[in-house]
């Protein structure tokens, strides 16, 4: 008979590191896991399969993190309930741990909310389960209290980065071009507070006002040599909510160490791929970053270039901040990519303009704009309950902007430029996959890298996101122009298949452009093909008409 | 029994607030387990690669009622010559992705004709004081919303000021 077992479920595009910690705790514990992948709703009833067997897990972890993946996951614990899986069912991350007492007092089907991070709380959890002990007045839960309410126990403090076993790395990497890409973590929270994150707001929970923790350089450089030589991982993505400390000098001492720790240890052939807000690009961190550490990626967390915008999101920067930024990034050659987050709720037409010229400046590089969106416990759901515009409830939250033209021109972008912005094969995120496969191959084939290969990505980014820019503005002229609302959908439906044919060519040249490095390079495949296909051990992909 | 219908405007319907977030799980559950035969494209993440992805907009996953702006049900003109038709104009708000989809359904009366997913005539059953229409609709096919959501509109007749209507989420 199988010993006892846990099947860990969750998005596993990439290693899942909140579930591969989770496993690695559970394995130190002596306890069995099994990952589970959950990338889309079309994977519930193999899901449902895999646990519902003769031998089910004794309970089920499941990955509640992001809010617009809620239904998913409350929904696999219903259907789990359903095929008549009888075990523990609990849930963990961000979203679950803000909504832990609406999601227990809706869904019976689910048992517990481990609240914040898990390692001690799931181990502790299962070990009771196993045991037949009882569970629910362990910290940092939330359970059903006598009269089967859902009850808060009190938080653990957060567990000593220093003392956790590294994450789970079953099976093999992802790759780009046959270099094996491993995620990480130096970090865990972010020094900011911006009013519309939930990573911020997760952190004040546990550690008011300091909000991040380190881990020590020397586990991170072993982790990393580890990873190196065990598995050939040539490209760390490091996932860290804000791999940046608040102190520039700090930044560049400890960036300064950690090559001085991974040359030590032999690592030599690598590349890095981080996170950074506006305000942490400051010159000698980034020299070290971009020289020893061997950055290829560096997002940048613009949101939003318009001093309103900076405001109602609380981002601690101005635009020139925003732009001494992207020059420094531009000047060491680093390629970065952002996201602007175009509508807020305090949004105006002179906001709107001022991100369109930050966008129209910028779209060298590849970006994606979307409006922020009210996620649970963060202080700009809580302001706008409080103000009585928050529509919706705790499983999901809309709201219209205040200003009604802003209203309009955001129903309208939404309409026309969604399957540009948000598909999961979208041509944003595309761009973003074959400007990464051009700097991949900078990095390790500069024997047969062309600046031209650079030039056309460039190219691209800046043709798609003109062209963004360009729709914008018709939908805002519309707007002013008070034209009248009945030709809204007419209107969407001709600038819509403008879109997608400006999506159609540029899809063509980016393909084109992934073929002819694919050619050069020899080895492996691009992520242009691959898109959310990568080959992870959980996920095994066959490229599927693979371009030619 | 022979109705005395009035051709007049009503006021705007009262939307039933049922669409909890119980029941668009269990809804979506329902299309999950479903979708296995193919037809829709549900939630799904972005491609790896891809660095902080910004969420599609939370609009078309909440209440599609609340969507309906107006329903009204009116008399159909003495000179369309069938003075028991009732005709129905749903008002849409103009919202991303809310999709009208063909199959609307009549109970207690016949549907008789339909524009778009705004305009309905429908001839009530003799002897019926109330007739359903059920409009389905959906987010369209790039949307991660609820997909097989379905508006209902209950149509009461021969009341003082005319039919009235009732706007609830079948």
């Amino acid at each position: 008979m199988r010993r006892p077992w846990v099947a860990l479920v969750g998005p596993e595009i990439e290693e899942n590191l909140s579930l591969r910690y989770l496993a690695s705790a559970l394995s130190r514990a002596g306890i069995d896991s099994e990952i589970f992948a959950f990338n889309d709703a079309l994977q519930m009833a193999g899901i449902v399969q895999k646990v519902v067997t003769d031998s089910p897990p004794i309970a089920v972890g499941i990955s509640m993190a992001f809010q617009w993946r809620a239904l998913d996951m409350l929904g696999l614990g219903v259907a789990l309930r359903e095929a008549g899986y009888g075990g523990h069912i609990t849930m963990g991350g961000h979203f679950a741990t803000f909504a832990s007492e609406n999601a227990l007092a809706d869904f019976p089907e689910i048992d517990s909310i481990c609240r914040q991070e898990s390692e001690e709380t799931l181990v502790e959890l299962v070990r009771c389960l196993v045991a037949g002990e009882p569970w629910a007045a362990l910290p940092g839960l939330c359970a059903r209290d006598g009269a089967g309410k859902p009850a808060l126990t009190p938080l653990r403090h957060p567990p000593d980065l220093s003392g956790l076993a590294w994450p789970d790395r079953r099976g093999e990497p992802a790759a780009c071009f046959g270099h094996n890409i491993a995620p990480l973590v130096s970090t865990r929270g972010c020094y900011a507070n911006c009013s519309f994150c939930c990573i911020a707001a997760w952190h004040e929970m546990t550690l008011p006002g300091k909000r991040y923790r380190e881990r020590p350089l020397e586990d991170v450089a072993d982790e990393m040599a580890s990873e190196h030589f065990g598995r050939g991982i040539e490209i760390f993505v490091f996932h860290d909510d804000n791999f940046f400390l608040p102190s520039g000098a700090k930044n560049a001492e400890r960036l300064n160490t950690l090559a001085d720790l991974l040359e030590a240890r032999g690592v030599r052939r690598f590349a890095t791929v981080v996170k950074a807000r506006p305000t942490d690009v400051q010159p000698r961190a980034f020299e070290a970053l971009v020289h020893r550490l061997h950055c290829i990626r560096c997002y940048v967390g613009i949101e939003t270039d318009a001093d309103q915008g900076l405001e109602t999101l609380n981002r601690w920067a101005k635009p020139r901040h925003n732009k001494v930024a992207m020059e420094l990034v531009e000047q060491l050659g680093l390629y970065t990519c952002f996201n602007v987050l175009l509508f807020d709720p305090d949004t105006t037409v002179d906001s709107l303009e001022d991100n369109l010229r930050f966008m129209e400046r910028w779209a060298d590089y590849p970006f994606n704009f979307g409006r922020t969106e009210l996620y649970a416990g963060t202080p700009l759901l809580g302001r706008m309950r409080q103000e009585h515009r928050a529509r919706g409830d705790w499983l999901q939250w809309d709201y219209r902007m205040a200003d009604e033209k802003v209203e309009r021109i955001f129903q309208l972008t939404n309409r026309a430029f969604h399957e540009r912005n948000f598909r999961p094969d979208a041509l944003a995120n595309t761009m973003m996959s074959t400007r990464f496969d051009v700097e991949v191959v900078r990095r390790f084939h500069p024997e047969v890298f062309r600046p031209s290969w650079q030039a056309e990505a460039k190219a691209l980014s800046r043709a798609l996101g003109t062209d963004s820019v360009r729709g914008l503005r018709r939908i805002i002229n519309r707007t002013l122009a008070a034209e009248p609302a009945s030709g809204d959908a007419g209107f969407c439906d001709d600038l819509g298949a403008q879109l997608r044919a400006t999506e159609e060519r540029l899809r063509g040249r980016a393909q084109a452009l992934a073929a002819e490095v694919h050619a050069a390079v020899g080895q492996g495949l691009p992520l242009t093909y691959i898109g959310d296909r990568v080959a992870t051990p959980l996920q095994h992909a066959v490229p599927v008409g693979v371009a030619p | 029994m022979k109705k005395d219908l009035t051709n007049e405007q009503l006021p705007a319907p009262v939307i039933a607030r049922g669409d909890s977030p119980r029941d668009r799980v269990m809804r979506h559950v329902r299309d999950a387990l479903a979708a296995g035969a193919g037809a829709m494209l549900l939630t799904s993440c972005p491609p790896f690669g891809v660095v902080d992805p910004l969420p599609p907009p939370a609009q078309c996953r909440s209440t599609p009622a609340d969507r309906l702006t107006s329903a009204v049900a009116t008399v159909e003109p003495a000179d369309s010559g069938v003075p028991s038709r009732i005709r129905v104009m749903l008002e849409w708000t103009f919202e991303s992705g809310l999709q009208g989809r063909s199959g609307a359904t009549v109970t207690g009366g016949t549907l008789i004709s339909q524009s778009g997913n705004e305009i309905f005539v429908v001839e009530p059953d003799a002897g019926a004081n109330t007739f359903d229409l059920v409009v389905p609709v959906t987010c369209d096919d790039d949307h991660s919303g609820p997909t097989d959501s379905r508006v209902k509109v209950t149509v009461t007749l021969g009341g003082p000021g005319g039919p009235t209507t009732t706007v609830s989420l079948d």
